[in-house]
């Protein structure tokens, strides 16, 4: 008995070590360049509003209830319209819309080229948010 | 039309290792903002126009999708389709660039000139091939059946992506291990993220030759496009958003995971995810090589970043070895851990031990038969990641996104 589920649990363990092995070399082998930029490369920035930690199903459905439809937001572009650059009157009556205080200077962070030079694309569209 | 040289009338070639426009004909070099063309002087009054507008009514189905160009140099019959900015003419093989006819507003504001060259980007993929234990050997000698610079088109996306997720994880209570709820609801903001608007290359692929370095764009010169081909943006906002959505989210539900301390085994199991695009979007084209070689009669297609020369591809493998070496290994192992099992198991088995002791011994069991299952399930997925990235290199559509050029 103890030699049979010695032998079941050996051949599970084996074979899941080595599928593992095997995978991990062949991901490493002929999946190649699978990745792309991060949180830090994009100037990504989280902002956690509303935690709860380490509570029951029901009380994280409860949090979940009231904050997903609190945080819902929407632009209103045209859905089926190309995209195209905006004109400058557009821009201008973009920015004369946006509120006021609204500038939010970027985060060049990791970049290494440009940090004394602001891109002008950067500076562009500071005023949306 | 193409670029002309001022000495010799022969076009000018844009060259990624010198950032010149040279001509080959007389060895002249030229900084492309240096360069007066007639093509630059754009119709800024313009307002921007569909396709159909610019080349004319295309509710014809029964014609093809292509316009045709007069070859500035050799005169000849250029064919490009609808998104097409710049090609090589089939008879001379001088670079020709179609921008002219777009208005202002769908032309880019930013470039980022190819810097790694055709010979580099081929040098690259190359020994990224040849690293691969289960590449076949025809792959590491591949030949190349087509080297194509491309320009992509991207919208670089500004917006405010706003969600609440429920987190399920695993908490260890004494020496049990229980199941409990985290709730993070927020918002993430980002400056920059490249979203590819051509429809004919994928999300997958394009976001895979990422991250490209957007200080080193340059406002936009139609003579970097001399040399190379390019296409024009042809995606809606609609399109833009569910791709920023999708990367946002990504990377919003990494963020909430992390921030979860002193839990294991996390997943998110709710969210509600929403986004706000900024529609003042910058429209720009990033470098990237595309390289074809035949395996097996099936065309695979590696790409190339044209500015850091990163490697993108999932290539066939060596099926017989990759099974005899998990075989082999399966068996090795297999033994190796049968003996300790059967040193080991016997204790757990013998019945002279209280009844809590037994209790945890049944936990370790039931750990390991946990453990051997994550094992599996990893290892599947990981081979299942390999495929999908295979199935992406011999994806049709991508090879005819590079093919179906003229040159």
């Amino acid at each position: 008995m103890v030699d049979f589920f010695a032998g079941l649990l050996a051949l599970g363990f084996g074979f899941g070590l080595a599928s593992w092995i095997c995978s991990k070399a062949l991901d490493r082998s002929n999946n190649i360049g699978d990745s792309h930029g991060d949180c830090k490369t994009y100037s990504f920035e989280t902002t956690f509003t509303q935690k709860c930690s380490g509570v029951s199903r029901s009380d994280g459905m409860a949090f979940f209830d009231i904050y997903a439809s609190k945080k819902i937001i929407s632009d209103d572009v045209d859905d089926k319209a190309q995209v195209r650059r905006l004109t400058q009157e557009e821009r201008k009556q973009k920015a004369r819309q946006a509120p006021r205080g609204a500038y939010v200077s970027r985060n060049t962070d990791g970049y290494t080229a440009g940090k004394d030079k602001i891109p002008e694309w950067v500076k562009r569209t500071d005023k949306y948010f | 039309m193409a670029t002309l040289c001022k000495n010799c009338s022969h076009a000018l070639v844009f060259n990624p290792a010198t950032q010149l426009l040279e001509c080959s004909a007389c060895g002249s070099m030229f900084r492309p903002e240096e360069v007066e063309a007639e093509s630059k002087e754009y119709r800024e009054d313009l307002k921007a126009e569909a396709a159909g507008e610019v080349y004319g009514d295309k509710e014809d189905k029964s014609l093809m999708d292509c316009y045709v160009y007069t070859c500035s140099e050799c005169g000849g019959e250029i064919i490009v389709n609808g998104t097409e900015a710049s090609t090589t003419c089939v008879y001379c093989g001088n670079p020709n660039v179609v921008f002219s006819r777009i208005s202002r507003q769908k032309r880019p504001e930013f470039i980022m000139p190819f810097s790694v060259s055709k010979e580099r980007a081929i040098e690259l993929a190359r020994n990224a091939v040849k690293k691969g234990v289960f590449v076949p050997r025809e792959i590491k000698n591949f030949s190349v059946d087509c080297c194509r610079g491309i320009y992509l088109p991207y919208w670089i996306v500004k917006a405010k992506y706003a969600d609440s997720v429920v987190i399920k994880g695993q908490v260890k209570s004494g020496k049990n291990s229980v199941t409990k709820y985290f709730g993070r609801s927020g918002t993430l903001d980002f400056d920059n993220l490249p979203i590819d608007a051509s429809k004919a290359l994928s999300d997958e692929s394009s976001a895979k030759l990422e991250p490209y370095n957007l200080f080193k764009m340059k406002p936009f010169d139609e003579d970097y496009l001399s040399g190379f081909y390019s296409n024009v943006s042809d995606v809606t906002y609609s399109d833009v958003r569910s791709a920023a959505l999708l990367r946002a989210q990504e990377f919003f539900n990494e963020e909430a995971i992390n921030d979860v301390k002193n839990a294991s085994a996390k997943e998110v199991i709710s969210s509600c995810p929403s986004i706000k695009v900024d529609p003042d979007m910058v429209y720009a084209m990033l470098p990237a090589w595309f390289i074809t070689f035949n395996y097996k009669g099936k065309h695979n297609t590696i790409l190339v970043n044209g500015d850091s020369g990163k490697v993108v591809c999932g290539l066939p493998w060596k099926k017989v070895l990759f099974y005899c070496l998990l075989i082999g290994v399966g068996i090795a192992l297999t033994v190796a851990a049968y003996f300790v099992f059967k040193a080991t198991l016997p204790v757990f088995f013998s019945g002279s031990r209280s009844s809590s002791s037994s209790r945890s011994e049944g936990r370790i069991i039931a750990l390991l038969i946990a453990g051997i299952v994550a094992l599996f399930s990893t290892g599947i997925r990981k081979v299942i990641k390999v495929i999908k990235s295979i199935n992406l290199t011999q994806d049709k559509e991508m090879f005819n996104f590079m093919k179906k050029r003229q040159g």
